[in-house]
């Protein structure tokens, strides 16, 4: 009786074993790709702001000022790490009375992680600098 | 007969330390099963941090090159000004309630923010919201730095100040 007891335990010991370490990869694997996600949004942000869409003056991109008619010319996919991402951007300013630009670009996936992440921006328009809100939202293509 | 009982009792014996080792092996495995799950479970948080500080670059790069609304000069140079002590475009009561209205519009869910400026005696320091205090060094707080630059026109020749700004994002509620 204790024998078939001892091997029905020694079994279970192996099946749970096996399945916290299929669970444990399962959940390490989701962080990476989380963080990677997270991480992702961040660069896709940075490239717009210094890059994609900063105003040009002369010859020169002002970093960190970006000019809304360079959101016609973005293509809204990118490459990063060897993964392809897809993402969206929106605008808001004037807190008294906020003004909403966008979404620009496709809409995210239903049931796929998406990131989201709002930065200060500056954006120039009339002549004028104003403070603003950019809404980026990235997702794995 | 006696011999028989003997063996039999040996064999029990062993037969229930073999459970007990096998009991502890379970153990063992829990405490295995606890230590994966938790493996590089701050992966996360660091990536969320490390937005955090983006958010506190970019909040000091939009203060540096934003406009104080009804002027030409930018919150950061604005300030500045009013540190240095120099005749002043931008009057200090209407930069403060203009800075705190900025300050309020971008600070994130559950984070204070503070700026400040100082150039030799004399400093300005604003904090969103109005009744936190100064972080603490415990503080959860992401901090970015720089200096703002302003020309002072004078009789004969320009004068170039400086003053050291720093923004800082930090922790607020706990």
């Amino acid at each position: 009786m204790i024998r078939i007891f001892k091997a029905v335990l020694a079994i279970m010991l192996v099946v749970v074993f096996i399945a916290l370490l299929v669970s444990a990869y399962s959940q390490y694997q989701t962080m990476l790709s989380t963080a990677g996600l997270v991480d992702t949004t961040s660069t896709i942000t940075n490239d717009l702001v210094l890059n994609k869409m900063a105003r040009e003056e002369g010859f020169r991109a002002q970093e960190y000022v970006l000019d809304l008619d360079k959101v016609s010319s973005i293509d809204f996919s990118e490459e990063v790490g060897g993964d392809n991402f897809s993402f969206q951007i929106k605008f808001s300013y004037n807190p008294d009375s906020e003004i909403v630009l966008g979404p620009y670009g496709p809409s995210p996936p239903e049931g796929k992680p998406v990131s989201a992440i709002s930065v200060p921006v500056t954006l120039y328009e009339n002549g004028r600098l104003n403070y603003a809100k950019m809404e980026v939202k990235v997702w794995r293509v | 007969m006696a011999g028989l009982r003997s063996l039999r009792s040996s064999r029990d014996e062993r037969g229930v330390s073999d459970v007990l080792s096998l009991a502890f092996m379970f153990l063992l495995v829990i405490l295995a099963g606890v230590l994966l799950h938790s493996y590089r479970f701050g992966t996360i948080s660091s990536a969320s941090d490390r937005q955090l500080q983006l958010k506190t670059e970019y909040l000091y790069r939009t203060l540096e090159l934003s406009q104080v609304e009804n002027y030409s000069l930018s919150y950061l140079g604005a300030l500045a000004e009013n540190v240095i002590g120099v005749e002043q475009v931008v009057p200090g009561d209407y930069l403060r309630s203009s800075l705190g209205d900025v300050l309020e519009y971008f600070s994130p869910q559950g984070y204070g923010v503070m700026v400040e400026l100082a150039n030799e005696n004399s400093s300005w320091v604003q904090i969103y919201p109005d009744d936190s205090e100064k972080p603490s060094f415990e503080t959860e707080k992401f901090t970015f730095s720089g200096k703002v630059t302003i020309i002072i026109a004078g009789a004969d020749e320009n004068r170039v100040a400086q003053a050291n700004a720093s923004l800082t994002l930090f922790e607020v509620g706990r």
